[in-house]
C-alpha cells in the first residue's frame, strides 16, 4: 500500500443536478505513468481539479501519500508534492518565461515579504537556488534562450512546455497533465512524449489526460477510462483498447 | 488549433524584458532620484516646494496602491480611508492634550496586544489554552501598571509565569516565555515613549505615526480578510463602501474628529533635524545650500519616506513574495496549484499598502505650515484620484506611480488656478472640475497608453531605437 501515491475513494462531484464525477475509485502508484481518458465532458478535468484541490469534492475521499486531502486548500496539496498543468494553458502572462518557472519554486522556498523587502542574506541565498532551478527546468524543456521574453509572446506549443517546466520546478512527486498534447503539431507531440519519458525516468509519477490515443497508448503504463463521470474500465493500454465498453463509449465516438 | 494561431505571436517581435548585463539600469533611477532629492530645494521656489511635498505624499500612496492593484491585481476604491486613518490618528494624538494618568494603562495595553500577537504567531494554541494565555497576559500587563513594582521583578514574573503556562498547557514553553518577554519589552518601550509626550503635553508625531500604522494594520487586516474573497466589481464595490463609511465616521464623530465643520487644526509639524546626527544635518545643509527652514526640512522628510517606499516596493516586486503577488494577479488557480497561498498573500499586500497609506496620512497631517486636516481630504474622490495616478503612471510600475502622482497633482494645481479666475463656458460656471477632468484622463489613458506613462514611453523609445538600428543594418548590407 505504501507505494500508492494518489488514491480516490468513491469521490463524487456534482454541479447542481449534473454529476460530473460519479463515485470514482482509482489509484496511482509511485513511478507509474497513468492515463485518464474518456470522451468530451466525461469529467476528466473535473477529476484533476478535485485531486489538486481547486474544486471541493461533494463526497468521497482523496488521499495523497496516504493523507486525506479533501479538506485541504490547493496550495497545501501543492506542498505535498503534487503539481499540475491546465487544459487551457494558464501562464502568468505578465511575467517573463523565467519568472514563471521561478514562481513554480514556491513550495520548497521559504523567504517571506520582510526578507524580500530588506534583502536579507536568506533572500539572496534562496534566490540563487530558485534561479538555478528555473534555469535547469527551462534547459530541460528547451526554453533557455527565451528566458527573458514575456510569457505571452511564446508560440502555443512552447507555452505548453513552459507550463510543464513551471510545474517541474515545484519538485513534485506527482505531475498531473491536462491534455498536454492538444493543439500541438505531430512533431511537437512526439517531442512531448520523449520529454514525458524523461520526466518519468527521473522518478516522477505522471497522471495525464489526453485525447490523442496513439500518444496515450505510447507512453502510459496504465489507463483509466471515464464516461459520464463513471469509471468504466482500468488496465494496461492493450486491455483497455480491446474492452467492448470502452470501444462503445469512447473509441466508437472517436473512430466514426 | 485556432487558439494556437491566435497565441502564436512571433517571438522575434517581442522585447526581452531585462537582460542580466543591464543591472546598471536598475540602479540608475535611484541615483537620479537621490540627486534630485538632494538638490531640488536649490532650484524651486516656496510655492513649488509645497507642491512637491504634496506630490511626495501622493506618490507614497500611489506606490502602495500600485503594489495592491498593479502587481497583485486587487482593486481598491477605498484607499483614501487608510490615508485618513493615519492622518486622523496622528492628528488627534498630537493636537490634543494627553492626560498623565492614561500612560501606564496605554503602555500596558499595547504590551498585552503585542504579547497576544506574539503568542498567536509563535504557538498554535486552541480554545481554552488561548483563553488562559490571554488572561495571563492581561494580568501580567496589569502588573506592569503598578507604579511601585520594580521593572526587573515584573519582567521576571512575566517570563516565569508564561514559561510555566507553556509547560503545563503542553505548548512549547520557550515560545510562550518569549511572549512574556515581548510583553515586558513593549510595555516598557511604550511607557518610555509616552513619558516624552508628557513633557510636550501631547504625543510626538512619531508616536502618532506608529499608532496610526498599527491601527491601520489591524483595520485593514480585518477588512481585507473578509473583502478580498470577492473578485473584480464586487471587490471594487466592497472597498468603495468601506471608504465611504470611514469618511462618514470622520464627518460625524464630531467629538473626536472635529467633524466636517472644524476638522483638526494646530497639528504640530515634524522637525526631524533635531533627531538626526550632526553630520547628516550638515550634509542636508550643504545640499540645500544654506540653513534649512521648516518647509524644506519637511520636504526632505517626506521624500525620504518616498525613497524608502520605492526601495521596499522594488525589492518586494523582485522577490519570491512579489512574484507570488503577480502570479495571483494573472491566474489565481495556477498560483494556488503551485503552492501560493493566494488568500494569505492578498491580505498581506492589502495590509502593506494600507500601512503605506497610513504613513502618507501622518505626513499629510503634520505638513509644515498647514497642520490641518478635514474629512473631504479622505473621501471617495481622493480614492478615485489615487486609482487614476496608478493607472496613469502604469499598472505594475513602481516608478510610474511617482510620475502619475506628479502629473495628477500638477493638474490639480492648474485646475485650482483656473477656478480662481471664475471661468464661464456659455453661461455655465466651471467649478469643481476635478472629477470630470480625472474621468477624462482615465479614459484617454486607457485608450491611448494602456501601459501607462512610463512603460508606454520607454516601449516607444525601444521600438524606435530598434527600428532605427534595423534600417541602419539593412543599409550596411546593401
Ligand atoms: N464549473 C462548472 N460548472 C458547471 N458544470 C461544469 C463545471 N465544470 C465542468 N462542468 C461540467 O462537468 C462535466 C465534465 O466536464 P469536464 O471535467 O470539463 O470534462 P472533460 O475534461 O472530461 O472534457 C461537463 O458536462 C461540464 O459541462
Ligand atoms: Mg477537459
Amino acid at each position: 500500500m505504501s507505494d500508492v501515491l494518489v488514491e480516490t475513494r468513491s469521490v463524487t462531484r456534482k454541479f447542481g443536478g449534473l454529476v460530473a464525477v460519479d463515485q470514482v475509485d482509482f489509484q496511482v502508484r509511485r513511478g507509474q505513468t497513468k492515463a485518464l481518458i474518456g470522451p468530451n465532458g466525461a469529467g476528466k478535468t473535473t477529476l484533476l481539479n478535485l485531486l489538486s484541490g481547486l474544486l471541493p469534492a461533494s463526497s468521497g475521499d482523496i488521499l495523497i501519500r496516504g493523507r486525506s486531502v479533501v479538506r485541504c486548500a490547493a496550495h497545501e496539496i501543492a506542498g505535498l508534492g503534487l503539481a499540475r498543468t491546465f487544459q487551457n494553458v494558464q501562464l502568468f502572462e505578465n511575467m517573463t518565461v523565467k519568472e514563471n518557472v521561478m514562481v513554480g519554486c514556491h513550495p520548497w522556498s521559504r523567504q517571506g515579504i520582510a526578507s524580500g523587502a530588506l534583502r536579507w542574506i536568506g533572500h539572496w541565498r534562496e534566490e540563487k537556488l530558485i534561479e538555478e532551478e528555473a534555469e535547469r527546468q527551462l534547459d530541460f524543456v528547451g526554453l533557455s534562450d527565451l528566458a527573458d521574453f514575456p510569457a505571452h509572446s511564446l508560440p502555443f506549443g512552447k507555452q505548453r512546455m513552459l507550463e510543464i517546466a513551471r510545474a517541474l520546478a515545484s519538485r513534485p512527486q506527482v505531475l498531473l497533465l491536462d491534455e498536454p498534447a492538444s493543439g500541438l503539431s505531430t512533431r511537437e507531440t512526439s517531442e512531448l512524449a520523449s520529454l514525458l519519458r524523461q520526466i518519468s525516468a527521473r522518478g516522477i509519477t505522471i497522471l495525464l489526460v489526453d485525447h490523442d490515443m496513439q500518444f496515450v497508448m505510447d507512453i502510459s503504463d496504465e489507463v483509466v477510462v471515464l464516461d459520464q463521470g463513471k469509471k468504466i474500465a482500468e488496465g494496461t493500454p492493450d486491455e483497455v483498447q480491446s474492452n467492448p465498453r470502452v470501444i462503445a463509449a469512447y473509441l466508437g465516438v472517436e473512430a466514426k | 488549433m485556432k487558439d494556437s494561431e491566435r497565441r502564436g505571436t512571433h517571438t522575434e517581435k517581442a522585447i526581452p524584458v531585462r537582460k542580466k548585463n543591464l543591472q546598471l539600469l536598475n540602479i540608475l533611477p535611484f541615483a537620479v532620484f537621490l540627486a534630485c532629492y538632494a538638490f531640488a530645494p536649490r532650484v524651486v521656489n516656496d510655492a513649488q516646494l509645497t507642491t512637491i511635498i504634496y506630490i511626495g505624499i501622493y506618490a507614497l500612496l500611489a506606490v502602495g496602491l500600485n503594489l495592491l492593484m498593479g502587481y497583485a491585481g486587487q482593486v481598491s476604491l477605498g484607499h483614501a480611508a487608510f490615508f485618513g486613518v493615519g492622518a486622523y490618528t496622528s492628528g488627534i494624538l498630537t493636537a490634543k492634550p494627553i492626560a498623565n494618568e492614561v500612560i501606564p494603562g496605554v503602555s500596558a495595553g499595547v504590551g498585552v496586544i503585542s504579547a497576544v500577537a506574539a503568542l498567536l504567531l509563535l504557538t498554535k494554541p486552541s480554545g481554552w489554552k488561548l483563553a488562559v494565555g490571554i488572561s495571563l497576559l492581561v494580568a501580567l500587563g496589569w502588573l506592569h501598571n503598578l507604579p511601585n513594582l520594580i521593572p526587573v521583578l515584573c519582567a521576571a514574573c512575566a517570563v516565569a509565569v508564561m514559561g510555566i503556562f507553556g509547560l503545563m498547557a503542553k505548548l512549547q514553553w520557550m515560545r510562550t516565555c518569549l511572549s512574556g518577554v515581548v510583553l515586558t519589552l513593549v510595555a516598557n518601550l511604550s511607557k518610555w515613549f509616552l513619558k516624552g509626550t508628557l513633557e510636550r503635553g501631547s504625543a510626538s508625531p512619531w508616536t502618532g505615526l506608529l499608532v496610526g500604522v498599527f491601527l491601520t494594520a489591524v483595520i485593514s487586516y480585518l477588512i481585507g480578510s473578509q473583502v478580498l474573497r470577492l473578485k473584480g466589481h464586487y471587490l471594487a464595490m466592497a472597498t468603495l463602501a468601506f471608504g465611504i463609511i470611514v469618511e462618514i465616521v470622520f464627518r460625524q464623530w464630531t467629538s473626536v474628529t472635529g467633524g466636517s465643520s472644524d476638522g483638526i487644526f494646530n497639528i504640530p509639524s515634524i522637525q526631524f533635524f533635531s533627531y538626526i546626527p550632526g553630520f547628516l544635518r550638515r550634509l542636508y545643509e550643504a545640499a540645500a545650500g544654506g540653513s534649512v527652514d521648516l518647509r524644506t526640512q519637511y520636504y526632505y522628510l517626506v521624500w525620504a519616506f518616498v525613497f524608502i517606499a520605492i526601495v521596499l516596493a522594488v525589492n518586494i516586486v523582485r522577490s519570491r513574495v512579489g512574484r507570488a503577488f503577480r502570479a495571483v494577479h494573472s491566474s489565481e488557480q495556477a498560483a494556488a496549484s503551485l503552492g501560493v497561498d493566494t488568500a494569505r498573500y492578498k491580505v498581506q499586500v492589502f495590509v502593506l499598502s494600507a500601512c503605506m497609506a497610513s504613513v502618507a496620512g501622518t505626513l499629510h497631517a503634520h505638513n509644515a505650515g498647514i497642520g490641518y486636516i478635514h474629512p473631504s481630504e479622505f473621501g471617495f474622490i481622493v480614492s478615485v484620484e489615487l486609482v487614476v495616478m496608478v493607472v496613469l503612471g502604469g499598472m505594475a510600475s513602481v516608478w510610474g506611480s511617482l510620475f502619475g502622482a506628479a502629473a495628477i497633482q500638477t493638474l490639480k494645481d492648474r485646475l485650482l488656478d483656473l477656478e480662481k479666475t471664475n471661468p464661464e463656458f456659455w453661461g455655465l460656471k466651471l467649478q469643481g472640475l476635478d472629477p470630470i477632468v480625472f474621468g477624462a484622463v482615465l479614459i484617454v489613458v486607457m485608450i491611448v497608453l494602456p501601459q501607462g506613462l512610463v512603460r508606454g514611453f520607454s516601449d516607444g523609445v525601444a521600438l524606435l531605437w530598434r527600428s532605427a538600428r534595423r534600417s541602419g543594418r539593412q543599409q550596411g548590407v546593401n
